[in-house]
């Protein structure tokens, strides 16, 4: 082989290997393709989902450290589940663990080995389920921006991100910087300025500035969403009970009571939510009362 | 018997360092990484997994890129340039030049991986701050054993297809094909209908599992070093399939009649 | 394995032939449209005695080197057979004490003369000390003093037959089988092997080389075979031929293979 084509071999076979390396995980987000437009644009669009979803897959198998089902285990993934964030009150479909694959049932998606070969070849790879933790979880983030980068129009991959930043990873401002950044890709994504509220209010303590973000999230649903007819209320949800919280601990008791009145159209539980009406009615009549 | 093999060995690893393609390939492995390492995250320089698996893969292309091309070469190169009738003329027999090119390919190929893991160590050992010598050790060692495999195929291959490139293609196709696929072909065939499953059984249970050594997940994720002594049994099932080859390939070459 | 040099009971001596070919015949498949036999060597007989410098002659294409080629156990022969110090040539051990210079060939590129002597050396189980004194001595008989330990791609093809021979004679052989020993080489260098030639027979040795060059073959053969398309035209001493012919052995040579001047 002559020393030029080796290189040029080498660069393609180091191309097509990063391809392959990443893409015997499923595929996720079948369902979100193609947004009209011509036929070229579509296709180019396709692919480019499809690369950001298996370096998406790859950062969520990170996340697992590496315990991952591939397509030949016949296993669905990125089955949206109940969250495991202990601050998640509302059942929350787009939760930063969301996917994942961890609920304990399904785990064990291995079974048991079909032959010697199998069984053998098990103790050399990773069959047991760990998480990452204690901040270590920023070991996934370097495949979150590329997925990013690969396709800016996903905004579940700023929002994933952004939590872990601005949670164990400790690091809010590039939490906040990430999602301006898909801010910019998606100009005032509901989702996006949801997740930008919690970085102001739970990591910089900033009220206003939550309120501002969060009230626009919420005028932005109305408008992009609320017309659809399989609109996102869970994401609507969320904003209000958010907003709802953080009026009422700031001491705006006629806001948060606006706020939860309209939760309590919202919600599927709505006895639970009464039970804060109650509370903030209360409050405000004792204000008024002094 | 050794001793020639071991001389011809010794030439087979002098090209290998005199010749440029490994320092080419170690200096593409080593600007990628470092190209990839120097990409800012997010302002954490605590974040390395990533790049561990980007240098292990580097690693994997590289040494399986070189394995190939210097096996497949070997025999050719032999008969293009007719030192393989000096060489034969020589008190040396048929079998012990094969066992000569197996080794020397393999050698090389031991060398440039501690090359290639010193590097990576030396990564690994800067951003993580830690140092698991007992798990590297292990998957150097089964690295080395599947590219034992891997160097013993090729030169079975050098002796049945004519052309060295079409050999070196095929053998890198296949050696990938293994690693992406070896470990589900089971499950495919379960799902499939009689007269392929049975074939594609077949082929499961007789191909080389080369995925087996293959344990970058393990050291990307941390994971303790395997039990030792399933670990130790991986050598005599690479030692089988190393010998399956490299008689087959004696078994070829002595009824080889070598003129022009 | 067959560890005595003896067969079918005939016992080496030194009136005993070295080197022996027997209605040797080699036929080549040649792959085409409807499949053709080449007959390289049509039963070739020819014997080659102890301390003989033995000249095997015929044009491009004779079946000169498909005969060394089986001496050296590289091509089987369809029928026939050869025999080396007594042994035939099928057994690997017939080659222990043979130097064999092949032609046209490109050593290893990436070694210096001195490493590819060494390798060789090695597997002739030559010792380490005698060895290097060795490789001293025959890189200076070819030499290439100058350029040892420079790598082999380098080389111009002069050179490359020059390590040719030096390897060939690296183990201080009884039989030396050259083919075209000469070829590529400048006067001097023809000069210079016709030289060793005569020096290795002084020694005590048995030369069978193959040449188109009757001016050397003439001044330092003993004896000759002429062959053309596989079969034996001529065979003898040297000056019986002169004296038979009345003509240079370069004129016999033209004679035997048929060619007529057209001038
Ligand atoms: N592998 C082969 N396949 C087919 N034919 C062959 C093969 N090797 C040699 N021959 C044929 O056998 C004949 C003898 O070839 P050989 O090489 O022995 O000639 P030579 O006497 O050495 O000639 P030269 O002086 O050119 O070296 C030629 O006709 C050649 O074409
Ligand atoms: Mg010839």
């Amino acid at each position: 082989m002559k020393r030029p084509g080796l290189i040029i071999f080498a660069l393609l076979v180091i191309a097509f290997s990063l391809i392959t390396a990443i893409s015997p995980h499923q595929l996720a987000w079948a369902e979100q393709s193609g947004r009209g437009q011509s036929l070229v644009a579509r296709f180019m669009g396709d692919s480019r989902e499809m690369f950001a979803n298996q370096i998406f897959a790859k950062g969520d198998s990170y996340m697992h450290s590496g315990y991952y089902p591939t397509i030949f285990d016949g296993k669905k993934l990125h089955a949206p589940k109940a969250g495991e964030s202990a601050e998640d009150h509302s059942a929350h479909k787009h939760d930063e663990n969301g996917r994942c694959l961890a609920d304990e049932g399904e785990t064990d998606f291995l079974g048991k080995p079909l032959d010697w070969i199998d069984s053998f070849s098990r103790h050399f790879f990773i069959t047991k389920h760990t998480h990452l933790e204690n901040g270590q979880e920023r070991e996934m983030l370097p495949w979150l921006k590329l997925a990013a980068e690969m396709d800016p129009s996903q905004v579940d991959i700023y929002t994933v991100a952004a939590f872990w930043l601005r949670t164990t990873v400790g690091k809010p401002k590039e939490a906040e910087e990430f999602l301006r950044e898909g801010l910019r890709n998606n100009p005032n994504h509901p989702e996006l300025l949801l997740e930008l509220g919690k970085v102001y209010y739970e990591n910089f303590h900033d009220v206003d500035r939550a309120r501002n973000v969060w009230e626009l999230a919420k005028m932005r649903w109305y408008k992009v969403e609320g017309p659809k007819e399989d609109a996102d209320t869970l994401l609507l949800e969320q904003i209000v009970a958010r907003l709802a919280d953080m009026e009422y601990k700031a001491g705006n008791y006629q806001n948060a009571l606006v706020n939860y009145k309209l939760l309590r159209q919202l919600s599927p539980v709505p006895q639970v939510i009464d039970e804060h009406v109650r509370k903030t009615q209360e409050m405000i009549d004792a204000q008024e009362k002094k | 018997m050794m001793t020639n093999a071991m001389a011809l060995a010794g030439v087979v690893v002098r090209e290998m360092y005199r010749r440029k393609d490994f320092y080419v390939l170690l200096i593409l492995t080593v600007i990628i990484t470092l190209a990839m390492g120097s990409v800012n995250f997010f302002n954490d320089d605590k974040i390395v997994r990533y790049l561990k698996e980007l240098c292990l893969l580097l690693i994997w292309i590289s040494t399986l890129v070189m394995a190939i091309s210097m096996a497949a070469r070997q025999l050719p190169m032999e008969r293009e340039s007719r030192t393989i009738f000096p060489l034969l003329a020589k008190p040396i027999s048929r079998g012990e030049v094969i066992l000569g090119k197996f080794l020397g390919c393999w050698f090389a190929c031991g060398l440039a991986l501690l090359v290639f893991y010193v590097f990576f160590s030396v990564l690994t050992g800067v951003r993580e701050h830690d140092l698991p010598v007992l798990s590297y050790f292990q998957a150097i060692w089964l690295h080395w054993m599947m590219l034992g495999i891997v160097t013993a195929m090729v030169i079975l291959g050098s002796l049945i297809f004519a052309a060295p490139s079409s050999n070196a293609t095929i053998s890198f196709v296949v050696s990938a094909g293994i690693l992406l696929l070896g470990r589900h072909l089971n499950k495919v065939a379960l799902q499939m209908s009689e007269p392929s499953s049975t074939i594609l059984y077949t082929i499961y249970y007789n191909i080389p599992h080369l995925e087996i050594f293959d344990v970058r997940d393990l050291i990307v994720h941390n994971q303790p070093p395997i039990e030792w002594g399933w670990w130790a049994l991986a050598t005599p099932y690479a030692a089988v399939y190393i010998a399956i080859f490299l008689f087959a390939a004696c078994w070829i070459f002595k009824r080889k009649s070598l003129s022009a | 394995m067959q560890h005595s040099p003896m067969h079918d009971g005939q016992r080496m001596t030194a009136s005993e032939p070295i080197l022996k070919i027997d209605n040797l015949r080699v036929e080549f498949r040649v792959a085409g449209l409807k499949e053709e036999v080449k007959v390289a060597v049509d039963g070739l007989s020819l014997t080659v005695n102890a301390g003989e410098v033995f000249g095997f002659l015929g044009p491009n294409g004779a079946g000169k080197t498909t005969t060394m080629n089986v001496l050296l156990g590289f091509v089987p022969p369809t029928s026939g057979s050869a025999y080396i110090f007594g042994t035939d040539v099928s057994q690997p051990i017939a080659r222990q004490r043979i130097g064999y210079l092949p032609e046209l060939t490109y050593y290893y590129r990436f070694l210096t003369p001195e490493e590819l002597l060494r390798f060789y050396g090695r597997i002739f189980r030559i010792p380490k000390d005698q060895l290097e004194k060795r490789i001293d001595e025959v890189i200076k008989l070819v030499e290439l003093e100058h350029a040892r330990k420079r790598q082999i791609k380098t080389f111009s093809k002069g050179m490359q037959q020059r390590i040719g021979l030096a390897q060939a004679v690296l183990n201080n052989p009884d039989l030396l089988i050259f083919d075209e020993p000469t070829s590529g080489l400048d006067p001097i260098g023809r000069m210079k092997v016709r030289e060793i030639i005569q020096r290795l027979k002084n020694e005590g040795k048995t030369v069978f080389f193959s040449s188109h060059e009757m001016g050397e073959v003439e001044t330092v053969c003993d004896r000759v075979v002429i062959i053309n398309q596989g079969k034996v035209r001529e065979e003898g001493q040297v000056t019986d031929l002169l004296a038979k012919h009345q003509m240079n052995l370069e004129q016999i040579f033209l004679k035997l293979i048929g060619y007529q001047a057209s001038v």
